[in-house]
């Protein structure tokens, strides 16, 4: 399969299926979403630039300070998002999660890493001039998946700090953005490109204006079944965590998606209902189960997993301060009690009738913090736990997720 | 008027039927094995024979537990926990705790006037379940209907680290060449499964009357286990398999 065929082909794939969601009822809607056409076009056109130009390609992980390697004219290719997308795709890459365990990551590690790790060896996604790791959710598999790849492809690697924004932020903001000038030092070392403060103060700029209108989605999107917008998920973190070098035709995206909201009359998830809001990573087979909920009269709106996708602005003189201390903020990255305040406030603004909190394998953030926030919604919701998989199809056991939804959704109609 | 309820676990599959004035007529579990369908069939007719009824006779048939979706007789289905819920209120009026230790499932539910009011599930991991004692079973060579009086041997026992079952399956084959007595090691398992299912339960802040249910409660030395362990008495029914399968015929009254 030749590259462009290739886009196409996952991304229909991945993205742009039409799904039955009650009986008839939503089909139709999708091929409305005028928006999703902005984002087939933009995932496109993005691919085909890292194709074509692998001298400006750097693969790097979730969240990350990609602002910097954009006003670098550097493509950042976030693994985790293509190699968990491309690894659930039924007989395009089967054997991910097998390669992956072959290389050498350990078992224990997190699906996403395996995914990225399993699919990225295979040598089908567009090449890196460089490969930067790090901490930016402080998960260490995020420095190390991507250091096995640098070992494997034989490409410079390096690896930043983001350190867990906790106490004493000063020394932590200083520190971090003495990490942020590493990089620029290390990406204008390893490639032909140089680092442009008006450029990045340009990004900046643009982030701030695009981040109101996400939240304006955000808001809208709550009320409408998640199943709808799934494009949305891979849309807005692929969007502004991967692409945000376009920055003005994702402003344009969102105002399309705004438009759709407004005047294509979705249908909401109404008052007899049962609304889900989702903590945790998204699971496979999302579209199953969504099915299977859409059929006890359920439905998924908010979806705690993509507040991280999108760190909110901040605003300094300096562009690069401005970077350092936008994903110290970033919600991956503070507090738990603080996670859990952004979670309330989400939740208090439509009616939720239960919770599903769930854990992917081997993500340490998530299991650590289960506990905590189970804990504390469960004062005010019915909450269940599901330890499940978010990449590997193999791993995620239906059964007991099906189980376990269902025991939920009795718990509600108590 | 005649309900059946069925279970259809991942280890054993059960069935109850009941009369409108809830008096259980039969009752059968049978392995689950590889074939669900088989297996729900076997309990079905074998309820039906037992009872000295005809099919057409049913007015009802509800199914629950990991087969339930795949019940070729129910007509409908509910989850295993409201299903134990029901039975448990009907077994012990007032119950205020149901710990059932399943075969795949560990399950802790807070029940009130016979309705689920939290609960809670052990994760994706086999440890602390009924899964994880017929593995020890295998590796001693001793039939797990013969454990409980193995155990009564001794008041010592070999602790097993509490993550998994896979590496608690290495562990005994360490300590057997180390020396250590089959009985030993299955008051091991016992504390295990009991710390286990205690960790869960403790943080639903669980209320006395408990009952234990699910196979393993069969074994009265790991009922004794869990006491001493617990410091708390539990209730066990006579048969500590059926209690979803009759929450479920209950169900199927309503």
């Amino acid at each position: 399969m030749d590259a462009s065929k290739f886009i196409r082909f996952s991304f229909k794939h991945l993205m742009i299926k039409p799904v039955r969601y009650t009986a008839s009822t939503v089909a139709s809607w999708i091929t409305k979403i005028k928006s999703d056409q902005i984002i087939y076009e933009q995932y496109c056109k993005f691919m085909r630039e890292c194709y074509r130009n692998s001298n400006r390609v750097a693969w790097v992980p979730f969240v990350y300070p990609v602002e910097i390697l954009y006003s670098m004219n550097l493509l950042p290719f976030t693994t985790e998002i293509f190699g968990s997308n491309y690894a659930r795709v039924p007989g395009l890459i089967p054997d991910a999660f097998e390669r992956a365990f072959q290389i050498g990551l350990s078992a224990d590690s997190c699906s996403f890493h395996h995914a990225s790790v399993g699919i990225f060896s295979q040598n089908i996604l567009p090449k890196a001039k460089i490969i930067l790791g790090g901490t930016p959710t402080g998960c260490e598999d995020q420095y190390h998946s991507l250091r096995i790849l640098a070992k494997m492809f034989k490409t410079k690697y390096y690896a930043i700090d983001i350190p867990r924004n906790y106490s004493g932020e000063k020394e932590k903001f200083e520190y971090f953005k003495n990490e942020l000038y590493g990089l620029i030092e290390f990406c204008e070392k390893e490639t032909e490109f140089k680092f442009e403060k008006e450029e990045l103060r340009k990004i900046n700029s643009c982030y701030r204006g695009v981040y109101y209108k996400y939240e304006k989605i955000m808001e809208l999107k709550a009320d409408v079944p998640a199943k709808l917008f799934e494009g949305h998920f891979t849309a807005i973190s692929s969007v502004l965590v991967d692409y945000v070098g376009s920055l003005e035709r994702i402003e344009k995206y969102f105002d399309k998606a705004i438009k759709d909201f407004n005047y294509l009359k979705f249908p909401t998830m109404g008052d007899s209902s049962k609304r889900i809001a989702w903590i945790g990573h998204p699971i496979i087979p999302l579209r199953k189960l969504q099915y299977f909920l859409a059929e006890r009269n359920a439905f998924i709106g908010y979806q705690e997993f993509m507040e991280s996708t999108v760190p909110p602005p901040s605003k300094r003189d300096d562009p690069i301060e401005e970077v350092a201390e936008k994903y110290l903020s970033a919600y991956s990255n503070v507090p738990i009690e603080k996670r859990l305040d952004v979670i309330r406030k989400r939740l208090s603004k439509h009616r939720y009738d239960g919770i599903v909190y769930m854990t992917s394998w081997g993500c340490h953030q998530l299991n650590s913090a289960a506990s905590y926030i189970v804990e504390n919604l469960k004062e005010d919701y019915p909450v269940v736990l599901i330890d499940s998989d978010s990449c590997n199809i193999k791993n995620v056991g239906e059964e007991q997720v099906k189980m376990r939804l269902e025991a939920l959704l009795e718990l509600i109609e108590q | 008027m005649f309900v059946i309820g069925l279970d259809i676990g991942s280890t054993t599959t059960k069935a109850t039927v009941l009369t409108d004035e809830k008096e259980i007529l039969s009752y059968e579990i049978v392995p689950t094995g590889a074939n669900m369908v088989e297996a729900e069939k076997q309990v079905f007719y074998t309820v039906l024979e037992k009872a000295n009824l005809e099919r057409n006779q049913i007015a009802n048939i509800v199914s629950s537990g990991y087969g339930r979706e795949r019940s070729r007789f129910a007509k409908s289905q509910i989850t295993e926990i409201k299903a134990m819920a029901i039975g448990a209120e009907y077994l012990f009026p007032g119950v205020k705790t149901l710990i059932d230790v399943g075969g795949q499932d560990n399950k802790a539910i807070k029940i009130k006037g016979g309705k689920v009011q939290d609960f809670k599930l052990n994760d994706k991991c086999a440890a602390g379940t009924g899964r994880f004692l017929e593995l020890i079973s295998k590796v001693l060579e001793i039939p797990i209907e013969e454990m409980s009086n193995v155990a009564k041997k001794t008041r010592r026992f070999e602790s097993l680290s509490k993550t998994c079952a896979v590496f608690a399956q290495t562990e005994v084959i360490n300590l057997l060449s180390q020396g250590s007595s089959a009985a030993e090691i299955i008051q091991g398992s016992y504390e295990f499964i009991a710390k286990r299912v205690l960790s869960m339960a403790t943080s639903l802040r669980i209320e006395q009357p408990i009952v234990l249910s699910g196979g393993v409660a069969k074994s009265e030395s790991l009922v004794k286990m869990f006491n001493k362990i617990s410091g708390l008495k539990v209730e066990i029914p006579d048969e500590p398999q059926l209690i979803g399968s009759i929450g479920s015929a209950i169900h199927g009254l309503l």
